[in-house]
């Protein structure tokens, strides 16, 4: 099957002692797009883009970067001649290298001469704002501006990829916003591709134009992300992006039925026998969805800023709701959840 | 497994194999297959072990050599645990002095200090002269008690080192904690962190009770004059006087092998029972108790120890340097330049063993840092299995006795056919072998966990900018690592210049190193050229490992620029 993508993963399986880092992994970056790879911890995450940038060996299955076969069952391409960028998460900076001997190193070992070589030093060095920095050491730059080196270093390469691993992880609250955008505004200028590993889902779907999810060595929806957010494929998606209500039940003709609950749904359903989902923000007042109707007890409040978040008890299940106002305790409390919102997964046992 | 991974366990292993694990099993096998050299079928007999050990010579110095060790690593634990309590948790001043002391303590051979209390203890000796030598002290001295003295002086900083870094550990919140439920201070101490550091404690104690039953440099010095026999003196007699007895000298080895693998396994043992893991890889500052008035006489006694085990000694082998008698005293009608000058004069032999000792030790030094990165180097392509497995080995080959050693290598490059061949035994290259093996295992220590404490995202990172494995090594882990090679190539140095029983064991036919002159000299009644001798190469150990850091700094600068210093002593991990 020819590989169409700029990078293209095809049936990737890798073992790491007895542990099975990743299962039959299929995955597609096309050109100049920004993919986030989110996941738990120990999801493959890292294990997925090491063996892109050749930093290990899949124990089956083909690789191909900008449309050339980098690994396969008879292809294994040397490192550097794969093209690819690595931001590390801990930066992994030569701390015996000032900054512009960092990013000059690899240009040098690929044979560039002193002139171009400074040249692009001073590019790169500009391009993430450090130009002012070449002759200091790392330990002498804050950890955003190690990053930053970092960054620089890999796009001087001018890889046909770029591959950042949990790269804002080590860096403080305050700053992490700020270089997100940076670093997007620099990959985009570049058009260069990147795969963002990140476990920060709100990072994650602000950053990329698809989102892909991980669990346990496999991809499980990749997407655009306000698809994955609306549409999850699965109750771990619809649970891990941002939280979900679940009930257990049958579908049926667009209606979903369970003890005590009938809702329409104009979702698509994966079974008949299904969890359906929706978000705590859409839960709307009784009056708008009458139809669609649920009540229960309030049994607590919580002021979250931009709403109240509602607990809300209707004897056998528990529900959280977004609300404009606050309920006190004990209350009934009627609402209604829209037939476009209600989203259908396959039952988390299953 | 690559194939460059085989060979280099290959390498590896047979490296071990000819180094180590060969020597020790002729010492093992000559002690229960008497026959093993003599080309005759060799037999497993254990009567000639039973007759070795079952004669009074052999059971004393069994006797000797347990209840020393015993005592010795109790006074050493306990004056080292007292000396790490004062310096982690009290505001005693002169905190430099007391600080650095058991540093130097720890760098100069205990022979040497033993040499110099024989001359400050000696009936006529320094102390009688000024006075200060009660009754009867200095025939007190040549026995048990003088040994046990000198050990703890010499030991106790291992007992600091070990029991330091576990207070440090453990801070001072716990205590606190049993102090705010209305525990006394005494209390805190003895049913929370006594039970906390007694681990510490243990491993000290173990340690010590190792370094003294293999230790030469005492048992052929003040043991030998007081005629206290212990095991390693008397390996080393049954190898070096005539009839050469290996049968006895392979049962004796085996004796304190025994030993020391019954203390490890002790070790293990009690480790595996209290699992605590508290002592987390934070450090925790403690609380200073302000001793208040009481902090001059503690002061008062961790000078004095420095003073007994650092600058007394020194003054003493300084003086007897420049003075034609010990008896004499310090009389300027009794200061000499004869003996200074013949250590210093080219041609005189002990000058020439000064010198033959530098240059062994550089290298044996030099092979050992070459040794240290060759490994270091396949073991970044290896992984963290095999630099595991080899630093293992290499802390194993740390516990056996230079004497069981030497013995070993006078086995099997003496004697066993295909080794003997190469016919470097008596001269100084099978001496700067063993030197090696006995280096080896330092270099490895100092070097392997700084290859460790490299981030591998750095080494990633090297590979992901077209950096290949010889570029890596150069421009990356050497660099990284220079100050701990530097360290391992130094104190390589430092042990070689000074080693004793190597250098007595597999003595070149052509001339002695310097360490067994200076015991032969003091044998000999001539303890002012054996203290000249000590005294230069002290100073010329000193002062070539300050020439070489220094050199190497500046070497470091010029070839890596002004990262080198901004590595400040540990690799970073990036
Ligand atoms: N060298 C190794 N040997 C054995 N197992 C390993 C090794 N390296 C990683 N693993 C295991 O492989 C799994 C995936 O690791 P990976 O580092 O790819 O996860 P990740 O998704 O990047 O996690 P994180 O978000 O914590 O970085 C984990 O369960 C980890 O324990
Ligand atoms: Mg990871």
């Amino acid at each position: 099957m020819a590989l169409t993508a700029w990078v293209e993963c095809r049936g990737l399986a890798k073992a790491l002692g007895t542990n099975q880092v990743l299962r039959d992994l299929d995955l597609s970056v096309e050109k100049g797009e920004i993919l986030s790879i989110l996941g738990p911890s120990g999801s493959g995450k890292t294990t997925l883009i090491r063996l892109i940038a050749g930093l290990a060996d899949p124990d089956a299955g083909e690789i191909s970067v900008a449309g050339r076969l980098v690994f396969g069952p008879r292809t294994n391409a040397r490192i550097e001649s794969r093209g690819v960028g690595y931001v590390f998460q801990d930066y992994a900076v030569w701390p015996h290298m000032s900054v512009a001997e960092n990013v000059g190193f690899g240009l040098g070992l690929a044979g560039m001469g002193r002139a171009e070589r400074d040249q692009r030093i001073r590019e790169a060095l500009t391009s993430v704002g450090i130009a002012a920095l070449a002759d200091r050491y790392p330990d002498q730059l804050s950890g955003g501006q190690q990053q930053r080196l970092a960054l620089a270093r890999s796009m001087a390469m001018r890889p046909e990829v770029i591959l950042l691993d949990e790269p804002l992880s080590n860096v403080d609250a305050a700053l992490r916003e700020h270089l997100r955008l940076e670093i997007l505004q620099l990959v985009r200028a570049h058009g260069t591709t990147a795969i963002y590993i990140t476990h920060d889902q709100s990072e994650a779907m602000a950053l990329c134009d698809r989102l892909a999810v991980m669990q346990g060595g496999r991809l499980l929806q990749a997407g655009p992300p306000e698809e994955l957010y609306r549409r999850p494929n699965s109750w771990f998606i619809a649970n891990f992006l941002g939280g979900a209500n679940a009930i257990e039940g049958e579908v049926a003709d667009g209606v979903f039925t369970a003890p005590g609950v009938r809702l329409h749904t104009t979702c698509p359903a994966p079974a008949s026998r299904v969890a359906l989902v929706f978000r705590p923000e859409d839960a709307l007042p009784e009056s708008a969805q009458p139809q669609n109707r649920l009540e229960g007890v309030v049994v607590a409040s919580m002021f979250i800023g931009r709403c109240w978040r509602i607990t809300l008890n209707t004897g056998s299940l528990q529900f959280v709701l977004d609300w404009t106002h606050r309920v006190e305790d004990g209350a009934a409390l009627a609402f209604s959840v829209a037939p476009d919102r209600c989203a259908l997964v396959l039952p988390e046992k299953s | 497994m690559t194939i460059g991974g085989a060979a280099t366990s290959l390498g590896v292993v047979s490296l071990f194999v000819v180094l180590v694990f060969l020597p020790l099993a002729l010492v093992m096998g000559q002690a229960v297959v008497p026959d093993l050299m003599d080309g005759h079928w060799p037999h497993l007999s254990l009567a000639g072990l039973e007759h070795s050990l079952g004669n009074a010579r052999s059971i004393t110095a069994i006797s000797h050599t347990v209840v020393l060790s015993a005592i010795g690593a109790v006074s050493a634990t306990v004056l080292g645990a007292l000396y790490a309590l004062m310096l982690a948790r009290s505001n005693v001043p002169f905190r430099a002095v007391l600080r650095a002391t058991p540093w130097l303590i720890f760098l100069t051979p205990g022979y040497l200090k033993a040499l110099a209390w024989v001359l400050l203890m000696s009936p006529g000796g320094y102390l009688a002269q000024f006075g200060l030598l009660p009754e009867g002290w200095d025939t007190a001295f040549f026995s048990l008690n003088g040994l046990i003295f000198v050990h703890t002086l010499n030991l106790f900083p291992m007992a600091c080192f070990v029991i330091g870094a576990a207070m440090s550990g453990l801070g001072s919140e716990f205590e606190d904690a049993a102090r705010t439920v209305g525990g006394s201070a005494r209390q805190a101490w003895v049913k929370i962190n006594l039970p906390l550091l007694a681990p510490a404690v243990v491993l000290a104690f173990l340690s010590i009770f190792a370094e003294i039953a293999s230790d030469f440099g005492l048992a052929a010095t003040i043991a030998r004059t007081s005629n206290f026999g212990l095991l390693t003196y008397s390996i080393a007699t049954a190898i070096e006087n005539f009839p050469v007895d290996f049968q006895l000298a392979g049962s004796q080895a085996l004796v304190l092998l025994a030993m020391l693998c019954s203390v490890l396994l002790l070790d293990k043992a009690l480790r595996r029972q209290r699992r605590v893991r508290l002592i987390t890889g934070r450090s925790r500052r403690p609380r200073i108790y302000d001793l208040g008035l009481w902090r001059w006489p503690v002061a008062g006694f961790g000078l004095l120890v420095s003073l007994l085990s650092v600058w007394l000694p020194m003054a003493a082998i300084i003086a007897r340097s420049g003075a034609r008698t010990l008896g004499q005293g310090l009389a300027a009608s009794n200061m000499t330049w004869r003996y200074l000058d013949q250590a210093l004069t080219l041609g005189q032999p002990a000058n020439q063993a000064l010198l033959r000792s530098l240059w062994f030790a550089g290298l044996t030094a030099i092979t050992c840092g070459v040794l240290a990165l060759l490994l270091a180097w396949r073991l970044d392509q290896g992984g963290k299995a095999l630099r595991q497995i080899v630093l293992a080995m290499a802390v194993g080959a740390m516990a056996i006795p230079g004497v069981v050693m030497g013995l070993g290598y006078i086995l099997l490059w003496d004697r066993v056919p295909g080794f003997a061949d190469t016919g470097i035994y008596g001269t100084w290259k099978l001496l700067v072998l063993g030197y090696v093996s006995h280096g080896l295992p330092y270099a490895l220590v100092v070097v392997l966990p700084a290859v460790g404490q490299i981030s591998p995202n750095l080494i990633d990172a090297a590979r992901l900018h077209g950096a290949g494995a010889t570029t890596r090594m150069f421009r990356i882990i050497v660099p990284l690592i220079a100050l701990s090679l530097v360290t391992a190539v130094l104190l390589v140095f430092a042990r070689s210049v000074f080693e004793l029983p190597i250098s007595q064991l597999l003595q070149p036919t052509a001339g002695a190193p310097a360490p067994s002159v200076i015991v032969r000299l003091f044998g000999n009644d001539n303890d002012g050229l054996g203290s000249a001798l000590s005294l230069l190469a002290i100073l010329a150990t000193g002062g070539l490992a300050g020439l070489l850091w220094l050199a190497a700094r500046a070497a470091g600068r010029a070839v890596w620029g002004n990262g080198f210093d901004s590595l400040g002593g540990m690799p970073r991990s990036g």
